[in-house]
C-alpha cells in the first residue's frame, strides 16, 4: 500500500467531497484552501477574495487500487475545465479550476489527461483548467469538512449546476 | 482611627466591590457576546440559517449592534428563499435572494450566500423553461397530428357521404327511366290499340261501304 496525495480545486468545495471520498481506495478528503499568500486563512477572508486562495480538496488515496490517473478522469466529471473565472454559481479567482501536482509524475499524468481531453472534441471552448505547483494546502474550518454529510439539502442545491454539466457533457459516463 | 476614616473606607470598599463586579459583568457580557456571534458567523458560513438566527438572536439580548440587527432581517429572507425554493416558487426566491443582498449594511457572507443561490435559482428557472417550452412545443405538435387525424376522418366520412348521395342520384335516375320506358311502353300500347281501333273502323266503314254500294245495285 502506497498512499499518495492529490490536490484539485473544482469551486465550492462542498461539492468536491463525495465524489471522490466515496471511490474506494480513497483514505480521506479534507476540504481547505491553498494557492493564495495568507497563512492560514479564514472562511470569511476567503469569501472576500483577499487571500488569492481557492477553495479545494486534498485526497490521500492507496494508489494501489485508484490511480491518479483515475482521479483526475473523476476530476473532469466535477469541474467545467471550460471555465476560467469560477465553477458554475461559485464566481471569483476564489473558485477557479486548478490541477495542483506535487511533483513532476503527476504534472505528466495531468498535462497529458489534458491535452487528451482538449483532443476529443466533448468540449467546443478551450480547456483553460491550470496545472500549477502544490502550494501549502489549509485545513478549512471543521464545519466544512464532509459537509455533504452535514448538510445534505444544502450540498445537493449547490451540486445542482454541477449535475446539470454532467448531463450535458459527460452523459455517456455511469456518475450521477 | 476615627470614626469618619471607618466611613469612608467601608463607602471606598463598597465602590470597589460594585465597580468589580459590574466590570466583571460586562466582560462576561463581552464573552457571551463574541461567542454567540462567532457561533453565528459559523453558521453563517456554512449557509445554516436557522443555528446561525439563534445566535445572533442569542448575541442580541447581550448588546444590539448593526451586524445582529441587519444579519436577523437578512437570514429572514434566506430562510423564507429556502422555502420557496422548496416550492419550486423560484420567483419568489429570487426576489428573497435580492431583498437579502439589498439589506442596508448587510453582512457579506450572507449576501454572498445569496448571489450564488441567486444565480442557482435563475440556473434552474431557466432549464425549467427551456423544458416547459419543449414541452409545449411537443404538446402543440400533437395536437396538429390530432387535427390532421380528425381532418382525414372527416374527408373519409364527407367522400363516403357523396358517394352515397351519388348512389341514391344514381338509383332515382335509374327508377325515372325504368318509369319512362314503362310510360313509353304503356303509351306504344295506347297508340298501338288506337291504332288499331282506327284501322277496324275504317275496315267496318269499307265494309259498310261496300253493303251500301250491294244495295244500291
Amino acid at each position: 500500500m502506497t498512499m499518495q496525495t492529490a490536490i484539485f480545486a473544482g469551486g465550492c468545495f462542498w461539492c468536491m467531497v463525495e465524489p471522490f471520498e466515496t471511490l474506494p481506495g480513497i483514505d480521506k478528503v479534507r476540504s481547505g484552501y491553498t494557492g493564495g499568500t495568507v497563512e492560514n486563512p479564514s472562511y470569511e477572508q476567503m469569501a472576500a477574495h483577499i487571500t488569492g486562495h481557492t477553495e479545494a480538496v486534498k485526497i490521500w488515496f492507496d494508489d494501489d487500487i485508484i490511480s491518479y490517473d483515475e482521479l483526475v478522469t473523476l476530476y473532469w466529471q466535477l469541474a467545467d475545465p471550460t471555465d476560467a473565472m469560477g465553477q458554475f454559481a461559485d464566481r471569483g479567482e476564489t473558485y477557479r479550476p486548478v490541477i495542483f501536482v506535487k511533483d513532476e509524475a503527476q504534472r505528466q499524468v495531468a498535462e497529458s489527461s489534458k491535452q487528451a481531453l482538449a483532443a476529443s472534441g466533448r468540449f467546443d471552448k478551450p480547456i483553460v483548467t491550470t496545472i500549477e505547483d502544490a502550494k501549502p494546502f489549509y485545513d478549512a474550518e471543521e464545519e466544512h469538512q464532509q459537509f455533504y454529510k452535514k448538510n445534505p439539502l444544502r450540498e445537493m442545491m449547490m451540486m445542482m449546476p454541477r449535475k446539470k454539466y454532467q448531463k450535458q457533457y459527460w452523459s455517456d459516463k455511469e456518475r450521477n | 482611627m476615627s470614626r469618619k476614616k471607618i466611613i469612608i473606607s467601608v463607602i471606598g470598599l463598597i465602590i470597589i466591590i460594585i465597580a468589580g463586579y459590574a466590570a466583571m459583568m460586562w466582560f462576561s457580557d463581552d464573552r457571551t457576546y463574541n461567542r454567540e456571534l462567532n457561533k453565528a458567523r459559523n453558521a453563517v458560513a456554512v449557509q445554516d440559517w436557522q443555528t446561525a438566527k439563534q445566535h445572533y438572536q442569542a448575541s442580541r439580548k447581550v448588546r444590539v449592534s448593526i451586524e445582529n440587527r441587519t444579519a436577523s432581517e437578512q437570514l429572514d429572507y434566506l430562510a423564507r428563499a429556502d422555502k420557496a425554493i422548496k416550492q419550486q416558487n423560484w420567483e419568489s426566491a429570487k426576489s428573497l435572494y435580492q431583498r437579502a443582498i439589498d439589506t442596508n449594511g448587510g453582512i457579506p457572507l450572507l449576501k454572498k450566500a445569496a448571489k450564488t443561490n441567486q444565480r442557482i435559482v435563475n440556473a434552474e428557472q431557466d432549464s425549467g423553461k427551456y423544458k416547459a417550452s419543449v414541452s409545449s412545443l411537443e404538446k402543440s405538435l400533437d395536437k396538429k397530428d390530432k387535427d390532421l387525424n380528425d381532418l382525414k376522418k372527416q374527408m373519409s366520412d364527407t367522400n363516403a357521404s357523396v358517394q352515397a348521395v351519388q348512389d341514391s342520384a344514381n338509383k332515382a335516375v335509374a327508377d325515372a327511366n325504368a318509369a319512362a320506358d314503362k310510360a313509353n311502353a304503356t303509351a306504344d300500347s295506347a297508340n298501338k290499340q288506337a291504332q288499331d281501333a282506327q284501322k277496324n273502323n275504317k275496315q267496318d266503314e269499307h265494309k259498310d261501304d261496300q253493303k251500301d254500294d250491294n244495295k244500291d245495285k
